[in-house]
């Protein structure tokens, strides 16, 4: 009897038991073919940095360079002294300047943030719909007026050194975007989750606004924190529009990453030394995927102490 | 309130109509593209006074010139050496600090800097192309004959090559805003053993030009003519190109209007005709053709095929002899290439009529000398302009700087036995330049880049596609030109 | 003066602090935004109404509608361009839109089967987001090169040119390039956002949907697709506004021919160039107008999408956004690969926010 009343709950469990599983193998045998798939041009990338120029000509349609013709010739070529190594500058202006770029941009938004939501002044309302008016305007009407101030002000300044040029065209790479309103509109919209209880008990103990937003708000913060620094992070390393036009004519030495590469796109003499190309590329996504692979136990280790529910 | 409505209703109306009726006005109607133009107000100035010494030559005590040149490629370090020789001979007198600038942001670059006022350079060296602009926009400031008077460092262009010297007042009556210094243009190498054996002579007119090709070809059954992709950075365009509309007599612009005008005659059928030639020899009859157009993807492979006697002409920039000859020498197991390779000109190539005063021009890229408007010290304007005479019209220095490919435009050097007996020019520049009279450059427009950008549109549809209509393509080419002028005065 | 005037004094006295408290602190922000945002986009409108030359400021005039005027002008050359490159991305973007969120959906689905491995593919899959658009370049510039060096027509013995080609002529080889390069390199940030939505769909709901006899296909019509609403409609409006503004991918992936019809194919290349380029200065107040009107056509786009996804109130929508965000990094913190950031697409911060 007793087996007869198991029987009948069992038999529905396989029948959606062996949907499940046909389910699973049919995502396993598509994932599986999308992941090879998907793996094929990094493999090519790297498999083709450390193919020597022979290989390149004679065996173009191999992932992998073929027996005995392994280099790395290619990575010498522009990591040696003589080449004076333009990576590693363009690396570092990058990696510099989309750090504060990230940074300010998440001090600004907590700030401003904490502020429209938790402090009270005349026109916060209006200020606030005033900015999401302004976020449908796309901020391609700035570009050409931007630029023509950048130059304006250049002008005026008369920066004669070349510190402080290039402190000035960094500045300009940085600061556009700080105050991005989609990014600044997440942070609040998380504040006005926060149960007004915590907050309230914390000011009738008389904490000041300075350690409710240090000690309690920025902590509880941390996941909308994250996704702010993840946005801005790759669209900052990534951008390409607005640096073309304020690098050119510059020392090749200012660039940034993403616009020292396209070197590579852009002149068939570049274009044609294909090892080192690959090789740079290489070379170039390296910090990205380092930077991505620490930040990540960081956040862990940030949203286990937080205590935050799914 | 239905007052204020319509106060404001018809405020709105009114800004409107302003905004249409200025919309119809045409900005840049009075804006005349003569070249007779007068200068009514200076955007330079002049400060300070000379000094001289016991001869009566003009006193400089370390005066430091910025110079910003467009050098940049293989002939840079004799560039550089060049300068250190002047830095050398004026010592605590005038020293140069010369900063070079790719070509390709040159002129933006410099136009920003001086515009700015940031690390702005004193003394401007580029290529002709760009100096009306440089005028247009009032970057740069002309030379003063008052000035060459009183300093007695005088520079007449009765004394520089006519073809260029002609530009060097930019359209202003009676300036002189750049100086010509050098020219180079696309040039030939050939194998003298080949040529010995397929029986023939070197062409002076287009159909032996043609007939040679076909013997190289029947003979030896790969292409004689190696030049490089007309895709790898517009060099084919800006020199070949060019140089074969204006052997035909054709104009890439109207003189006065500065406009394309392409589609009547007598342009037109120049221009049908210089696109004609060269589909002579990217098109020819038969497997093999006479000359590649898009189809290597590399500027080396082609100087690979000369290199592995698997070309006859070789056509490139003359600074690449050296590398050019040592590699010929490596890869054929040679010591002298002096009885194998062999130089010439594109004069005579693609001119139709052979029998035409235009059929042996050139078209060049000249090095031109221009001051920048923010120099104001008189005394550092002479030491630019005894600069510039030294450089230009020294016959040591022009022989040096003649041995990276570039040819002197000045006929004070040019016409001298030294400079023509010079081992370099016998063997080389005489050849690449037969007649420096005959050279000829962008001329006096600002929208060089426009000029540039449409012809090569133009050689693009009518050479990739042999069997295109060329009449169209010069008329609907030619609209887009006009109208990018008419958007960009 | 009584008790209660004195209150009152005080009380106006604090709100007035506190006014001041709240100016001072929102200051930082709002000098930044009104000095990188809003006084671009107002000189720019100021521009387009001008004939302007920042070089030679003397050739300064006021115009009206000149620029306008040219702009929509069929017959000048120049406003063609425009145009045409506007139709060359609209008819891209048509096909690329839609892909990206649909790829990535499928793919997100797929993986909340949990199959064996799931972990791993989940970051490949990612891995190509954080790549820069230049490396994305070379190495696809490389895979279809145009002789017999590349990959593919090594492989297949072809000698297919695959990135050559002319607008609405004999290019289409080469969006088709674009095509496959944009979804391998942009597939993952959806994908990101998309699986985190389909797990927060409550299990529940599927099993009342079993317990009706809803079969499978039932079940994703009634549960899953209204439920994750929210998240493709923030995906749909990123990939949408960043394909838009669509630059970086034509860029890298150019025509080996290099002419200039080939190189401008979306409006944003066509501001870039005539922008770049210092010779056409004088064209500067014309491309403000040029970017004024694709900017518009942007902002109607924008505002389509979100009629469309039904989102009438914008606090919903964020709230939604930030609920999903939530979800989305918690389980983004769960992948133990490199690929375990939340991107925005195509940079579509570009459009919001300068960078």
């Amino acid at each position: 009897m007793l087996t007869r009343l198991t029987d009948k709950p069992k038999k529905t469990l396989s029948k959606s038991e062996r949907t499940i599983r046909k389910e699973k193998t049919v995502s396993f045998v598509v994932l599986f073919i999308v992941t090879i798939l998907w793996m094929l041009p990094l493999i090519y990338m790297v498999g083709t940095s450390f193919k020597s120029d022979y290989d390149l000509q004679t065996n173009p349609s191999g992932l992998f360079p073929s027996a005995g013709q392994w280099t790395l010739a290619h990575y010498k070529s522009f990591l040696s002294a003589d080449s004076d190594a333009k990576i590693f500058y363009w690396l570092g202006n990058s990696l510099w300047s989309t750090l504060l770029h990230v940074g300010l941009t998440v001090l600004l938004d907590l700030l401003t943030a904490y502020v429209l939501v938790f402090l009270n002044f005349k026109g916060k309302e209006k200020f606030v719909k005033l900015l999401y008016l302004w976020m449908a305007v796309p901020g391609v009407i700035g570009t050409a007026p931007m630029f023509a101030i950048f130059a304006a002000i250049r002008n005026g300044l008369e920066i004669s050194s070349d510190a402080g040029s290039y402190a000035y065209i960094f500045f300009w790479i940085v600061m556009p975007g700080v105050s991005g309103i989609f990014n600044m509109l997440l942070m609040r919209n998380f504040f006005l989750s926060i149960p007004r209880d915590i907050v309230d008990s914390a000011r009738s103990d008389g904490a000041s606004n300075f350690k409710i937003f240090t000690k309690i708000i920025v902590p509880l913060a941390r996941s909308t924190i994250m996704l702010i620094v993840l946005f801005t992070f790759t669209g900052s390393w990534n951008s390409l529009n607005w640096p073309q036009l304020i690098f050119s004519g510059e020392a090749q030495k200012w660039w940034t990453v993403t616009i020292g590469l396209t070197k590579f796109t852009d002149s068939q003499a570049a274009a044609a030394a294909t090892g080192v190309a690959m090789a740079t590329s290489v070379f170039a996504m390296l910090p990205i995927i380092i930077v991505f692979l620490f930040t990540q136990s960081k956040m862990i280790d940030g949203l286990a102490s937080t205590g935050i529910k799914a | 309130m239905k007052k204020i409505k319509w106060i404001a209703l018809l405020c709105v109306t009114i800004l409107c109509l302003t905004f249409v009726f200025a919309g119809c006005i045409d900005p840049n109607a009075g804006n005349d593209d003569d070249d007779d133009k007068v200068i009514t107000e200076k955007w330079w100035e002049d400060t300070g006074e000379l000094s001289f010494n016991s001869e009566g030559k003009v006193k400089y005590s370390n005066i430091t010139i910025k110079l910003a040149t467009v050098v940049s490629g293989e002939d840079k370090d004799t560039f550089k050496s060049i300068i250190d020789d002047f830095n050398r001979e004026y010592k605590g007198r005038i020293a140069i600090d010369s900063e070079d600038i790719g070509q390709a942001n040159f002129e933006s670059t410099v136009a920003q800097r001086i515009s700015t006022k940031n690390k702005a350079p004193d003394l401007i060296m580029s290529h002709q192309k760009g100096h009306k602009y440089f005028v247009e926009n009032k970057i740069i400031q002309p030379f003063s004959k008052d000035l060459m008077e009183q300093s007695k460092i005088s520079i007449d262009m009765n004394d520089y090559s006519a073809g260029l010297s002609r530009y060097s007042s930019l359209g202003y009556k009676d300036e002189l805003f750049s100086i010509p210094c050098d020219a180079q243009s696309m040039v030939v190498f050939y194998n003298k053993t080949l040529l010995e054996e397929i029986g023939k002579e070197l062409p002076t007119n287009h159909q032996e030009l043609l007939d040679v090709c076909q013997a190289f070809v029947e003979r030896k059954g790969t292409s004689p003519i190696a030049w490089p992709a007309a895709n790898q950075n517009n060099h084919w365009y800006n020199y070949v190109f060019t140089t074969a509309i204006m052997q035909n007599g054709g104009k890439l612009y109207d003189e006065s209007t500065k406009k394309a005008d392409w589609t009547s005659e007598p342009n037109k059928t120049a221009m049908t005709k210089a696109i004609q030639s060269i589909r002579d020899l990217v098109a020819s009859e038969g497997v093999v053709k006479y000359a590649p157009f898009n189809d290597k993807t590399s500027d080396d492979s082609s100087q690979l095929e000369f290199v592995d006697n698997k070309a006859l002409f070789y056509v490139y920039f003359p600074w690449r002899i050296e590398s050019l000859e040592s590699l010929y020498k490596t890869r054929n197991n040679v010591q002298d290439v002096t009885d194998i390779i062999g130089t010439t000109s594109v004069a005579n190539w693609f001119a139709m009529d052979s029998s035409s005063a235009d059929a042996g021009k050139i078209f060049v890229d000249s090095h031109f000398f221009a001051m920048s408007k923010l120099v104001t010290d008189v005394s550092k304007k002479a030491a630019i302009m005894e600069f510039i005479k030294w450089f230009t019209q020294r016959t040591d220095v022009c022989k040096k700087w003649a041995s990276t490919g570039h040819i002197t435009a000045c006929k004070l050097v040019g016409d001298t036995d030294e400079y023509k007996n010079d081992a370099y020019c016998q063997r080389y520049l005489n050849n690449f330049y037969p007649d420096i009279d005959n050279l000829v450059s962008m001329g006096l427009t600002s929208h060089y880049n426009t000029v540039l950008s449409h012809i090569k549109t133009l050689g693009y549809e009518t050479l990739s596609n042999t069997a295109a209509d060329i009449e169209s393509k010069l008329a609907s080419i030619q609209k887009s030109f006009n109208d990018e002028i008419a958007m960009n005065k | 003066m009584n008790n209660l005037e004195l209150m009152q004094r005080e009380m106006r006295k604090s709100k007035r602090r506190k006014n001041a408290v709240g100016y001072a602190l929102l200051a930082p922000y709002v000098l930044i935004f009104l000095f990188f945002s809003v006084i671009p986009c107002l000189m720019g409108f100021v521009f387009s109404f001008m004939q302007y030359n920042p070089i030679d400021s003397s050739k300064n005039m006021f115009v009206g509608f000149y620029n306008y005027a040219h702009l929509f002008d069929f017959t000048n050359s120049v406003s063609l361009k425009f145009w045409k490159s506007f139709a060359t991305m609209f008819l891209f973007d048509i096909v690329m839109v839609p892909t990206l969120i649909i790829i990535p959906l499928t793919l997100a689905y797929l993986i909340n089967l949990h199959p064996p491995g799931y972990k791993f593919y989940r970051a490949v899959i990612y891995l190509p987001s954080v790549i820069s658009v230049s490396v994305m370049g070379i190495v696809f510039s490389k895979l279809f090169a145009g002789d017999e060096l590349g990959f593919f027509n090594a492989l297949f013995g072809t000698n297919i040119k695959w990135l050559s080609g002319k607008p609405f002529e004999n290019d289409i080889l080469r969006w088709v390039v674009i095509f496959i390069a944009s979804v391998w390199w942009q597939t993952g940030t959806n994908f990101v956002i998309l699986s985190g939505a389909l797990r927060n769909v409550p299990k529940s709901l599927y099993e009342a949907c079993e317990m009706d006899g809803g079969s499978r296909l039932q079940g994703i019509l009634h549960v899953t697709l209204p439920n994750i609403k929210s998240s493709v409609g923030i995906c749909l409006f990123n990939t949408l506004i960043g394909y838009l503004g669509l630059y970086g991918q034509p860029y890298v992936l150019h025509a080996v021919e290099n002419s200039i019809d080939q190189e401008i194919v979306s409006p944003m290349m066509f501001i870039q160039y005539y922008l770049k380029n210092a010779s056409f200065v004088n064209m500067t107040g014309y491309i403000c107008a040029a970017a004024i009107v694709f900017g518009l056509i942007v902002m109607v786009f924008g505002t389509i999408e979100r009629k469309v996804m039904g989102e009438r109130k914008r606090t919903d929508k964020y709230s939604a956004a930030y609920k999903q965000s939530k979800q989305d990094v918690e389980w983004g913190l769960s992948l133990k690969g490199p690929a375990q950031d939340i991107q925005s697409v195509g940079g579509a911060n570009n459009v919001n926010s300068i960078n």
